[in-house]
């Protein structure tokens, strides 16, 4: 229940992507794997650091 | 990247085909995640494969959005086994154990992709690149020089085939035979050099050929060289940066900036954009840490005290045992010997509380090189002229 309501948060988040940003999890790998699953989709991870 | 390639319509139309992470290494929160992912470059991006939760994809540094694009497309497609392709599989192999730190392993494989895949496969500039990381990271320069030989006439002019000359002339300054190191230099100096002209090379990349080049001049004792690549290199940045739209953009130059002007002697002539930097992110440690490095270097030992002072206290992850140690060495270069004492004993106890993964180990011996300085130092109460810190 919770994935499903995770996967509908975030397909909700999705079309805003398209307007200028890709819907990227900050920082919350668990958030983002649950995601990905709940999703049946690859996970994308930018690594960086401020520097 | 994040300011550029992340954001191309290229990558946006990607969005529901993917999940999205951002990891910032600096972030405690993110500590489990590095230790369970070791990353060796920043960026690096990664694809998982959530069901198995293994690393499908491991590209280092930079790269154009429609390379980006290229990769992602092709790993999901190996993901999801829409076709029999040994070349995909072997690249995906290869990142599984470059993740693993397994990199002569690593390269083995990519180097199966790349003779699976044949001179017409999509992914060939993606995987002679990661190849050649790879050799890198397994302490095998001589091989990575040799592969890069190899690779380079084959690569379309491009970001990939800079990608591949300025890693390889690198691993040819690392060449140990006096001999080979010389051949390997001769043939990929020139490489690295055209590979400046080439198209679409991202900024990033053409620093790290120029960076390459200034260390293939030094690897040959030519100082003099060096010096003219450095010259070189600074006056693209002066003229790139002043291109970029964005005080982020512009940023993104300070630490090639801050190097080449090193290099020179020259740091008072970047220390308006390293100021101009700071103001525009002042809640950022990262400005402040490079404005802190070039006033010490200019001899401004209590200004960059100060400034690290600020800058570390904005900073909580690996990068602050740094900004701590440019702080020890300015109030020593100020002549606080205490305070700089107390300054690199915060450092080294920071870092040595992080965890093993994410621990700078270079920068925390040479905080302890610095503590051991400091203990053997007497308490002189003259102010120093400031010092060149040691690297």
């Amino acid at each position: 229940m919770r994935a499903l309501l995770l996967a509908v948060a975030l397909a909700a988040a999705a079309p805003a992507a398209a307007a200028g940003a890709l819907p990227f999890v900050a920082d919350d790998y668990a958030t983002a794997l649950a995601d990905a699953r709940a999703r049946n989709v690859p996970l994308v991870v930018d690594v960086w650091a401020p520097w | 990247m994040r300011a550029n390639v992340l954001t191309d319509a290229r990558l946006l139309k990607l969005a529901g085909q993917f999940a999205w992470l951002d990891i910032d290494t600096e972030q405690p929160r993110n500590f489990a995640f590095v230790e369970r992912f070791p990353i060796e470059a920043w960026p690096t991006i990664l694809v998982i494969d959530p069901t198995r939760e293994q690393v499908a994809l491991r590209w280092m540094g930079t790269a154009t959005a429609e390379e980006l694009e290229r990769l992602l497309l092709g790993t999901a497609r190996t993901l999801r086994h829409d076709r029999t392709d040994a070349a995909g599989a072997a690249l995906a192999r290869g990142a599984a154990l470059a993740s693993a730190r397994k990199h002569a392993e690593a390269a083995a494989a990519y180097r199966e992709a790349l003779e699976a895949g044949g001179p017409g496969w999509t992914g060939r500039a993606g995987a002679a690149d990661a190849l050649l990381q790879a050799l890198s990271l397994a302490r095998d320069p001589a091989r990575c020089a040799g592969e890069a030989r190899r690779l380079l006439p084959t690569l379309p002019p491009g970001p990939a085939a800079a990608r591949v000359a300025a890693a390889g002339l690198g691993c040819a300054t690392s060449v140990e035979a006096p001999g080979a190191r010389a051949e390997a230099l001769a043939a990929l100096e020139p490489a690295a050099r055209g590979a400046l002209r080439f198209p679409e090379v991202p900024s990033d990349d053409r620093s790290g050929l120029y960076e390459a080049l200034q260390n293939a001049r030094k690897a040959s004792q030519d100082e003099a060289g060096a010096r003219a690549v450095a010259r070189e290199w600074l006056d693209w940045i002066e003229v790139e940066s002043a291109r970029a739209t964005t005080p982020l953009s512009r940023s993104a130059f300070d630490g090639a900036r801050l190097s080449t002007a090193m290099a020179l002697g020259e740091v008072i002539r970047v220390l308006p954009a390293l100021e101009a930097s700071a103001r525009a992110f002042p809640d950022q440690y990262f400005a402040l840490a490079y404005l802190a490095r070039a006033q010490l270097e200019a001899g401004r030992p209590t200004q960059a005290a100060a400034t690290a002072h600020a800058a570390a206290r904005l900073a909580d992850g690996p990068r602050k045992v740094n900004v701590l140690l440019v702080e020890a060495r300015a109030l020593r270069a100020g002549g606080d010997l205490a305070g700089a004492r107390a300054a690199v004993d915060q450092a080294l106890r920071h870092g040595e509380g992080l965890p093993e993964a994410v621990r700078p180990k270079g920068v925390l011996k040479a905080a302890a090189r610095l503590r051991d300085e400091l203990a053997a130092q007497p308490a002189a109460p003259a102010a120093t002229p400031a010092a060149r810190p040691s690297p």
